[in-house]
């Protein structure tokens, strides 16, 4: 994966929602293409007749539903304690349509 | 009387025969915090009034003659990344330096059920991604064996904490090795269960098709305790085997005779003369204690670091999406709009692993990039997965090695890809879901702890702590204290 390049970096923190500083920038750099250097060693697998893992265990093979039921409730004023900002009640976000 | 000696079983029958009470144990083991963990930096939040407060509803529990738990009296340390209801989590990220949990995480809820008293909380690598504890965003935690060396990670609190004999037992989380091989590292018993054995609810998510909570303990029958505590069905989390409870403690085998054991020893040829030494000589006990070893192949292990470093991360990139600065957890001051405060907030919040993990899961994951490296990594997933089914029809559990290495100093490995090889022998039981433990073996010329692991198919976690328990027995390596700790406080 030699190719992995600062524009491809630059992509994926905006697809992954965060914005580095310029030094963390290089440092990150250099060692994600180490470990995608690294990690290419799975090319060499022959993988044509194998499915993909998509379950891993052997016990708990079908999806477990449940009645959808009223169950223990989290208090409000419990879960806004954890929140950083907020109003009235509710959380509070800075503006989302821009002026 | 050198209750630092004990293991968690024999201070919960001391504490049920009426000679200590629970009062007088948590005192004992809070002082030897007070006094010890300046050196070990085990934990990061320690509970004198709590733990004082549950004792003394214990003992009085006792006094009224009132049923008592299977914990009863044993005071436990719990990994920062499990709710204890009003308390903080902070999974050793300044992300979460404030987010007090708003409910208990289902093993501690047993745990308390179980009569068990909350010591403290102990460190990890932030969000557990880490091998050496040197990502907590806090500080790192030191190795009991030798104090400027790392206790492994990223259950690295937890275990030297437990090898420090400043808590008898403790929790931890295990994604790729995570209880492993810091036991291994420390030197006491580490046990990682079958995937979906302890519900995961509370347990802040880092590779949800991987992470097993799992006791950190000192000797193989506290592993059993633990499990019969915790190892139990919950509807909080649809992974959760909706099975039986099994018996753990009881029958206890005293050798293996029959049984059979295997060893990937191509896969093993890579290790160090010194790794390879002890291991042979654990093989040779295994033998003495009448088992047969059979040689298999499990070369497609050599894959497992690659396959866990595309699957883990593209599950922790999806997972750690949820900390947005919004709803809780640190908000940057900074942000002018909404999308900066996530592109900001998640900036600050996060170290540089975590960072370099979402960033690298996100990546492979994206479009151009998913077919070759994450569907082709849970493909090869598949194939360890087979290559442990047919090892197993030929023997009853795997044994190899922990780790590669004993106990390394803090910084050592600047390469990503020399510190991730540190799980190459761990990681392969979370590819595949195998309960798995790892038990002390044996010391280097530095009298640095060696581990040895069983690995056993899925739900064979009775078995594999019954072979641990009979390993133990023979070598009683988990009864020697780190000599720096081997005295009273």
């Amino acid at each position: 994966m030699s190719n992995f390049n600062e524009q491809d970096l630059k992509d994926l923190q905006r697809l992954a929602r965060i914005k580095l500083s310029p030094d963390e920038n290089q440092n990150l750099l250099e060692s994600m293409q180490k470990i995608l250097d690294y990690v290419e060693l799975l090319s060499e697998v022959d993988t044509k007749e194998v499915p993909c893992c998509d379950l891993v265990s052997q016990f708990q093979t079908k999806n477990v539903f449940r009645e959808d039921e009223v169950g223990e409730l989290l208090e409000r004023d419990q879960f806004l304690e954890n929140s950083p900002d907020q109003i009235g009640g509710m959380i509070r976000v800075p503006p989302v349509i821009k002026s | 009387m050198e209750l630092y000696k004990l293991t968690a079983t024999e201070i919960k029958d001391l504490f049920l025969q009426g000679k200590l009470s629970a009062e007088e144990i948590t005192r004992y083991f809070l002082n030897r915090i007070e006094k010890a963990d300046k050196k070990l930096k085990a934990f990061l939040k320690v509970f004198p009034e709590k733990s004082l407060k549950s004792a003394k509803a214990l003992d009085k529990k006792k006094r009224e003659n009132q049923k008592l738990g299977k914990l009863a009296g044993v005071p436990i340390a719990i990994k920062d990344n499990m709710h204890i209801q009003g308390e903080i989590t902070t999974c050793g990220s300044k992300f979460l330096t404030n987010y007090k949990a708003p409910f208990n995480a289902t093993a501690v809820k047993l745990l308390e059920q179980e009569d068990a008293i909350f010591i403290g909380k102990t460190n990890l690598d932030e969000f557990a991604m880490g091998s050496s504890n040197e990502h907590s965003a806090f500080f790192p935690s030191y190795n009991p064996w030798d104090l400027s060396c790392t206790p492994g990670g990223s259950s690295g609190g937890s275990a030297s904490a437990v090898a420090g004999r400043l808590a008898p037992i403790a929790t931890g989380s295990d994604t790729g090795g995570s209880i492993r091989q810091p036991a291994a590292l420390c030197g006491i018993v580490g046990f990682k269960p079958t995937y979906g054995r302890i519900s995961r609810y509370g347990l802040v998510a880092f590779g949800s098709s991987f992470d097993q909570i799992g006791p950190i303990t000192t000797s193989v029958k506290d592993v059993g305790l633990a499990m019969e505590v915790m190892g139990k069905h919950c509807p909080f989390d649809s992974t959760s085997l909706n099975l039986p409870q099994e018996t753990y403690t009881e029958n206890l085998p005293e050798n293996l005779e029959g049984k059979k054991i295997g060893v990937p020893w191509h896969f093993l040829e890579q290790l160090s003369d010194s790794a390879k030494e002890n291991f042979t000589a654990s093989i040779d006990t295994i033998k003495n204690l009448g088992a047969e070893i059979i040689d298999i192949d499990l070369d497609i292990l050599k894959y497992s670091i690659a396959v866990y470093y595309i699957l883990a991360t593209a599950e922790a990139s999806t997972n750690l999406a949820r900390f947005d600065g919004v709803r809780y957890g640190v908000r940057s001051p900074d942000a002018k709009d909404l999308e900066e405060l996530y592109d900001i907030s998640r900036d600050q919040g996060f170290g540089e692993e975590v960072k370099k993990r979402i960033l690298l899961g996100t990546f492979v994951l994206s479009a151009g990039y998913q077919e070759a490296f994450y569907k082709q990594a849970q493909k090869v997933r598949t194939l360890v997965i087979r290559a442990f089914e047919s090892a197993f029809e030929r023997c009853d559990a795997v044994c190899m090695p922990t780790a590669p290495t004993t106990t390394f100093k803090l910084n050592t490995f600047q390469d990503p890809v020399k510190m991730y090889l540190q799980d190459i022998f761990t990681i392969s039981s979370n590819l595949a879901g195998l309960p798995s433990i790892s038990i002390p073996s044996g010391f280097d010329g530095n009298k640095k702890p060696y581990g040895l692991q069983f690995i056993g198919p899925q739900m064979h976690d009775v078995f594999v702590i019954q072979y641990a328990h009979t390993f133990e027995m023979a070598t009683k390596f988990n009864r020697i204290v780190p000599p720096q700790f081997d005295k009273e406080f």
